[in-house]
């Protein structure tokens, strides 16, 4: 193409009307949403979610075994860990769901590569390119507008790796205020590199300012959640959700929960975080009318060792329970417990593949019946939403 | 066809050959750089027989030809030197390839020369385009690949000089002591990281970056995925530069032999059995076939080939064949059946006609074309590429003279990576921005943060790039590009490095600042350590207590009366302040200081209210009240430290919280009978305490405004502590008083923006502080302040970090030196558990490992050491040393007649020398067969044996082995080892207790770090920054650049006017991501 040729090209874009991009996507007519907590630093299910009758238990865990007492009781095999009390009460309430025993074949047992596994729906044998749910997010059908994708609460990117779609980091509200987008016009080219590149920067420059636009109507409204840093980026979730900003996905994360020593009060800690701003979201959300329409799932790179070390903690493991929440959870146990008396070189062996909860969120959840994780289609989670 | 060049005309300097000739005694050795001069040679015609490393006589002849032809006569040649010359042959003979095609005979344009070295360099320098302008296209290439080097620009990084870090004895190593290993790591990293961007920017051949940049992106392994191997991942870096532009089945060879590689894809743990696929799958997948070219079944096949294929940390953290988890069955790869190992699955993997073409494709789409392939020429140059057996230089030049490449359609159809954009800017320029050291976030940012890839298949480029937040940051580097033209960065050109000799101190600071709403501030304090508090001359008669309240405040006012004044007579207080509560907190809050008291000028007042000042955290940490208490007279200094002292008492608190409430409000009253008071106001009061004893002891203070911090508000926190921008402060003062610790202090905390922490927030980091030849870690100092929890130098909140010097620089006295009593003795840096199993009778073997960091006896000296000491069923004990278990090599190879040597791979051999010399003839042999020093280290050893059992019990793989009951049933054994020792030829000759361990000394380490104090910054492409934009203007000859436009913009802007000539704007086009 030589500069002539562009010339006209570039021209004549310019007399295309001027009007926004639309991304394809159907979660307004469902008004679903998911939202994600990264237990980042992998998180002990053992001490999450207890085995109250199972003597073994105590005997793996002598010294940093949570007693009955210090239990939640959720049925009467199984109890919370007593700082998780705001959960708790979501639990009876019926609307919290318990996923036992959650992993992949082929363990691998660094933060770094099996975190990105479940960011990218991995297992031991092959990673994964681009984030787990980004190509069905970005190719779900309907026309109306979406502001975003996914947005990032916490900054972390992993999960919504993809080399299309909007997906944004916002790790604060100012930042939309604070960084500007280039207005671009919106014009035709035959250089697909440039048509492309202007076509993003215009759908951001939309997106954003739509955010801004809807933020800036709504920013009177502050919900202060407690629960530390996550109870500070759920504050912000609720923020973006009241303010009417459509983006079918979100994500938060809450660090420190690699435990291998000083356990008993540092994993207290992180759970009495967890729960208090989990729990506080899910007020908030209440009182927006957005609950039942929220999924809230919990997700970390591998469970911990069955066994306690010697310095009052547990080190890299394999299986582990996840939390599903929202107002259309049907709650309870789902999956089996991992056998603690059939351990594979100290480790649980995982009942159920990670990759079924996700398949039954693309497909139940968000009703994308074909989407990548169909073989990992799993009967135990039949009805694990209501009227899905 | 025959190519006759004299090589001397066309070289303009005749060169002179170094080194030796090699002679002509047929080496029988594989030579790696034997098998690159006979394929030098076969591609220039000459014929030396097959390419296998082994030189002989067809070699020599095919040289000899080689130099006749070219009129070269030389008594000596080093290899490089021929290689060199043999493809600058080459080149010459392509270029008359290339005569009869048309559009490589065109000359260079201003276009086609900025799209060549864009997309074969970095960035478009000036002076590089000059030098390509008017060639024809061919000589351009030519020009462009010739230069290509094998070794790096700048000299390589100290850290890499030494050995590597003891990664094999990290286990051991307890919590904190993981921690500052870690942190050492990744210090090792942010400089190989800089290091990098540096070489990139001044290199004077960016294309033989781009290619390294290529082959990093290729065959990917990221730093965190490697348990930080800072070290693995840099010496990777540079096998990409010495065999990127050779043979690619060598260079695929070499990845299966690397150590960074190997621990990345997992294959270091894969064992015969259980074997692990990644390597075999991305091998396949990745490197050099591409998805769809084989099958699940060739992939575990090849994953078993691959087996034993791993590292051994001890040796130095290089490859390691080993051969007991090595399955030596029979695989069936791609149709083929044997035992083969990697190298040959690897041989395999390229008869396959798709590998040609995959990596031939992957080079199209980096340096052609994303979006139009031309299947054609795509075929024509694989064709090529096979007939050249596999030459990346064939590859690469055939890339580059296609007729795609020169085509006007694909000129700005690639989007820069965040390298080409930044330090692209950077060469093409000549600016470089004062912030240079932080380019390496700036590329993390941008969604390159070099050394990690987000996965095993790298950045995917092209769209990729083009994220949200990639757009953003992009628009906001482009426009603040030159932010820091002017003043900034003039001073930074014009600096001297070479301090005055006339200071009488020198102070350095690293630190970094997460920056909001404006950069931090700190303050660098030397302090002496003074005597305790001397006791305050404030004395007073009488205090009297009064409480009040008004709205949701409340007021304890105590005045204090003086003693030798008559109180009926002179009814007025000599001092006053007040507690200042809220009742809906239920606590008290501040100290309130006002007139009553001393007289408070509207400068240090609170800002709401003049002549008043309250105490609290926050005043206290931002310096306020330090502020305060530095402009009052000593009188009032001597008031404050005497009340606030007395409100620390028990008594005096008690005294003020029986005021009397009888009349107050109601709510008034429920407020006092909270207990939380007596502790409020005595934390108020430390506060006050704390305000004015920061300043005790202060032979020195300085306050500064950090640079470069990164900004939180637009960018959002940092993820990692290792992408921090660290900056260093120099300072050169003139007081020389003598001092005892160093405090930094961190005066102006901001938490947060809307939303919490992640809404911005100022946070400033410490590394460490040098003062002339004392270093100050701030990873060993303690952190101070309200809340600070974290250790060390992370000033996550206002307060200060305390340092005390732990390394002095100089010279220290010679650690392994010839003093008389260290003759005989056995220095060690560690001694740790390495492996042991739980002692069972019925066991034939049973045996501990015992590492040894740095051990050293007379003039023997190790890295790494590790012995084995073992107890056989007949009864038989004794220490092992294995060859696979020294570094540098046992014995310095020299091993026993007798050794124990394995007939399969690693062929390691090995020497056991028992406790009782009857159990065992061999073992006798080893020993004797020992020269006298080794034997004398052997003696010394064992009789330090029963000190290193001691020795291990502290470190963390000993707790571990208790923990797992491997500990057990060993009493027996070393019961009888302690008892029978002692009458041994070992403790004979080397005594008893010769061990003595001393921890390492981190001064090598230490003195690699400090390098980058010195550091200056980087000249691009060479030459010396330039400082305006005028400078930038005026470096554009007319001659050449009709349009400034032109050297910056592959196609028109489509935002900023076709006219601009401002360069400052003309990179704000969206254009300008585009090559």
């Amino acid at each position: 193409m030589d500069r002539r040729t562009a010339l006209k090209i570039l021209t004549a874009g310019l007399m295309i009307p001027v009007v926004p991009i639309k991304i394809a996507h159907a979660a307004k007519k469902s008004g679903r949403r998911l939202v994600l907590i990264e237990l980042s630093g992998a998180n002990d299910g053992l001490n999450t979610v207890i085995p109250n009758k199972d003597h073994r238990y105590r005997e793996l865990r002598p010294n940093i075994g949570l007693d009955k007492s210090e239990t939640i009781s959720l049925s009467n095999d199984f109890g919370l860990h007593e700082s998780m009390e705001p959960m708790g009460r979501i639990w009876e309430s019926g609307e919290m769901a318990v996923v036992h025993g959650l992993g992949y074949p082929g363990a691998n047992r660094s933060h770094f590569k099996s975190i990105a596994l479940w960011e990218t729906g991995g297992d031991g044998t092959a990673a994964g390119r681009s984030g787990w749910l980004t190509e069905d997010v970005e190719n779900m059908p309907g026309q109306e507008q979406l502001e975003a994708h996914g947005i990032s609460l916490d900054g972390g990117m992993g999960i919504f790796s993809s080399a299309s779609g909007v997906w944004l980091s916002m790790t604060s509200a100012q930042q939309f205020m604070e960084l500007t987008s280039d207005e671009v016009p919106s014009m035709k080219t035959e250089n697909q590199a440039l048509q492309m590149l202007l076509d993003r920067a215009h759908t951001l420059n939309s997106s954003m300012e739509s955010i801004s636009r809807k933020l800036k109507k709504s920013y009177a409204r502050e919900f202060r959640i407690e629960g530390g840093d996550l109870g500070a980026q759920f504050s912000r979730a609720i923020l973006l959700i009241n303010a009417g900003i459509n983006s079918p996905i979100l994500k938060v994360k809450i660090g420190g929960f690699d435990t291998h020593e000083g356990q008993p009060w540092r994993h207290r800690n992180r759970l009495r975080n967890l729960a208090r701003a989990t729990a506080g979201f899910s007020k908030a959300l209440k009182q927006i009318n957005q609950w039942d329409n929220t999924l809230i799932m919990t997700y970390s790179e591998f469970g911990r060792r069955a066994a306690e070390n010697y310095t009052e903690g547990t080190d890299h493991g394999t299986a582990a329970p996840h939390f599903l929440l929202g107002g259309s959870v049907n709650g309870g146990f789902w999956g089996v417990h991992p056998d603690l008396g059939n351990l594979n070189e100290g480790d649980m062996i995982f009942t159920m593949d990670y990759r079924s909860v996700y398949e039954r969120i693309l497909s139940d959840w968000f009703m994308l019946k074909e989407n990548k994780f169909f073989k990992f289609r799993n009967d135990e989670l039949k009805n694990i939403f209501q009227n899905s | 066809m025959k190519f006759h060049f004299v090589l001397n005309s066309i070289l303009p300097v005749i060169l002179t050959f170094l080194l030796l000739f090699f002679g002509s005694a047929y080496a029988s050795n594989y030579d790696p750089k034997v098998e690159e001069l006979q394929r030098a040679l076969i591609l220039t015609g000459f014929k030396p027989g097959k390419a296998d490393g082994l030189w002989g006589g067809r070699t020599e002849n095919a040289l000899k030809k080689f130099l006749d032809e070219q009129e070269l006569k030389l008594e000596s040649v080093d290899y490089s030197k021929a290689v060199q010359l043999i493809f600058f042959l080459w080149n010459k003979q392509r270029e008359i390839d290339e005569r009869n095609i048309n559009y490589l005979q065109e000359k260079v344009t201003l276009d086609d020369a900025r799209h060549l070295l864009e997309r074969a360099g970095i960035g478009a320098n000036i002076n590089d385009l000059k030098k390509i302008i008017g060639l024809t296209r061919s000589e351009a290439v030519s020009h462009i690949i010739s230069e290509i080097r094998t070794e790096s620009w700048l000299p390589l990084p100290k850290f890499l000089e030494g050995p590597n870090p003891a990664y094999w004895i990290d286990g051991d190593l307890n919590s904190e002591e993981e921690q500052a290993f870690r942190v050492a790591r990744d210090r090792e990293m942010n400089e190989y990281r800089l290091w990098w961007v540096r070489e990139i920017i001044e290199t004077s051949s960016p294309q033989t970056e781009r290619l390294v940049l290529f082959w990093h992106n290729h065959f990917v392994s990221a730093y965190s995925a490697i348990n930080e191997q800072s070290t693995s991942i840099a010496r990777q870096n540079m096998m990409f530069r010495e065999l990127g532009i050779g043979n690619f089945k060598i260079l695929t060879k070499a990845v299966i032999h690397d150590p960074a590689m190997l621990n990345y894809l997992d294959n270091d743990r894969s064992e015969k059995g259980k074997p692990n696929e990644n390597l075999s799958r991305e091998l396949m997948e990745l490197f050099v076939l591409g998805e769809g070219n084989y099958s699940e079944k060739t992939v575990k096949e090849g994953a078993r080939a691959l087996t034993g294929y791993s590292v051994n940390e001890l040796r130095n953290t290089s490859f390691y064949f080993n051969g007991w988890n090595h399955d030596d069955g029979t695989k069936t790869i791609f149709g083929k059946s044997g035992d083969f190992n990697g190298d040959q699955f690897v041989d395999i993997l390229f008869e396959q006609p798709a590998s040609y073409e995959f990596i031939v494709r992957k080079f199209w789409r980096h340096f052609v074309s994303e979006v139009i392939e031309n299947n054609d020429e795509i075929a024509e140059i694989s064709a090529k590429f096979k007939k050249s057996d596999l030459d990346i230089r064939t590859l690469y030049r055939a890339v580059l003279t296609s007729k795609t490449f020169w085509s006007q359609e694909v000129r700005a159809t690639i989007v820069k990576s965040p390298v080409d954009f930044l330090l692209g800017t950077i060469r093409s320029t000549g600016f470089l921005p004062s912030d240079w050291t932080s380019l390496p976030n700036k590329l993390a940012m941008l969604g390159q943060n070099l050394f990690e890839h987000p996965n095993v298949a790298g950045w995917s480029g092209g769209q990729s790039w083009i994220t949200p937040s990639g757009l953003l940051s992009r628009s906001y580097l482009a426009k603040n590009f030159f932010s820091s033209l002017g003043p900034e960065v003039e001073s930074m050109v014009n600096s001297t490095d070479t301090p005055t000799e006339m200071t009488k101190r020198s102070i350095s600071l690293r630190y970094a600042s997460e920056d909001f709403q404006g950069p931090s501030l700190f303050e660098i304090r030397l302090k002496k350590n003074e005597e305790t508090e001397k006791a305050s001359k404030f004395e007073f008669g009488r205090v009297e207590y009064k409480i009040s309240a008004h709205g949701i405040y409340t007021f304890l006012t105590a005045k204090f009366f003086d003693v030798r004044t008559d109180e009926i007579t002179n009814p007025k207080p000599m001092f006053e302040m007040v507690f200042t509560g809220r009742l809906d907190l239920g606590k008290f809050y501040a100290i309130r200081f006002d007139k009553k008291s001393f007289f408070i000028p509207r400068l240090y007042s609170d800002p709401n209210k003049p002549g008043n000042f309250s105490v609290y955290d926050d005043t206290v940490n931002d310096g306020s009240f330090k502020k305060l208490y530095n402009y009052l007279h000593v009188k009032d200094q001597s008031l404050i430290k005497g009340v606030c002292n007395f409100f620390v008492k028990e008594n005096s608190l008690n005294k003020i919280l029986s005021v009397n409430t009888l009349h107050v409000r109601p709510k008034l009253q429920e407020f006092l009978k909270k207990d939380n008071h007596k502790n409020d106001i005595k934390a108020l009061s430390k506060w006050c305490q704390k305000g004015w004893k920061l300043r005790e002891g202060i032979i020195y203070a300085s306050e500064h405004k950090s640079k470069n911090g990164h900004d939180t508000e637009k960018f959002g926190r940092i993820e990692e502590d290792s992408q921090l921008p660290w900056q260093t402060l120099n300072l050169n003062i003139e007081n020389d008083k003598e001092f005892d610790t160093v405090e930094v202090a961190f005066l102006n905390d901001h938490c947060c923006g809307p939303g919490g922490s992640q809404g911005g927030d100022r946070n400033f980091f410490v590394d460490w502080v040098k003062v002339d030849d004392d270093l100050f870690l701030a990873s060993s100092g303690t952190q101070h302040g309200n809340n600070c929890s974290s250790k060390g130098g992370k000033l996550y909140c206002s307060g200060w970090v305390r340092m005390k010097k732990s390394i002095s620089l100089e010279e220290d006295s010679n650690r392994h030196g010839s003093d008389s009593n260290m003759k005989d003795k056995l220095y060690v840096e560690r001694v740790g558990l390495a492996w042991m199993n739980r002692f069972k009778k019925n066991r034939d073997w049973n045996d501990i490992s015992i590492n040894l960091l740095n051990p050293s006896f007379n003039n023997i000296h190790y890295n790494a050491l590790r012995i084995k000491f073992v107890r056989r069923k007949n009864d038989d004990i004794f220490l092992m040393l294995s060859s696979d278990d020294c570094y540098p090599d046992c014995f310095r190879n020299k091993w026993p007649q007798r050794t124990h040597r394995n007939n399969k791979p690693p062929y390691k051999k090995d020497i056991k020398i028992s406790l009782i010399r009857r159990n065992n003839q061999d073992h006798e042999a080893h020993y004797w067969g020992l020269n006298k020093e080794d034997r004398k280290f052997i003696d010394a050893l064992w009789a330090a044996f029963p000190q290193m059992l001691e020795e291990l019990k502290s470190g963390r793989s000993w707790k571990r082995a208790v923990e797992r009951k491997r500990t057990e049933g060993w009493k027996e054994t070393l019961d009888y080892v302690l008892k029978t020792l002692p009458i041994t030829r070992y403790v004979k000759s080397a005594g008893s207790n010769p061990l003595i361990v001393r921890p390492q000394s981190e001064k090598a380490s230490m003195m690699a770090m400090m390098g980058a104090i010195d550091m200056s910054y980087p000249y691009p492409a060479g030459a010396r920054p330039l400082t305006s934009l005028a400078e930038i203007g005026k470096s554009f000859e007319r001659e050449y650049f009709s349009a400034l436009q032109n050297v910056f913009l592959a196609t028109d802007p489509v935002l900023i006017a076709k006219s601009s000539e401002d360069i400052a704007e003309i990179i704000t086009d969206p254009v300008y991501n585009l090559k």
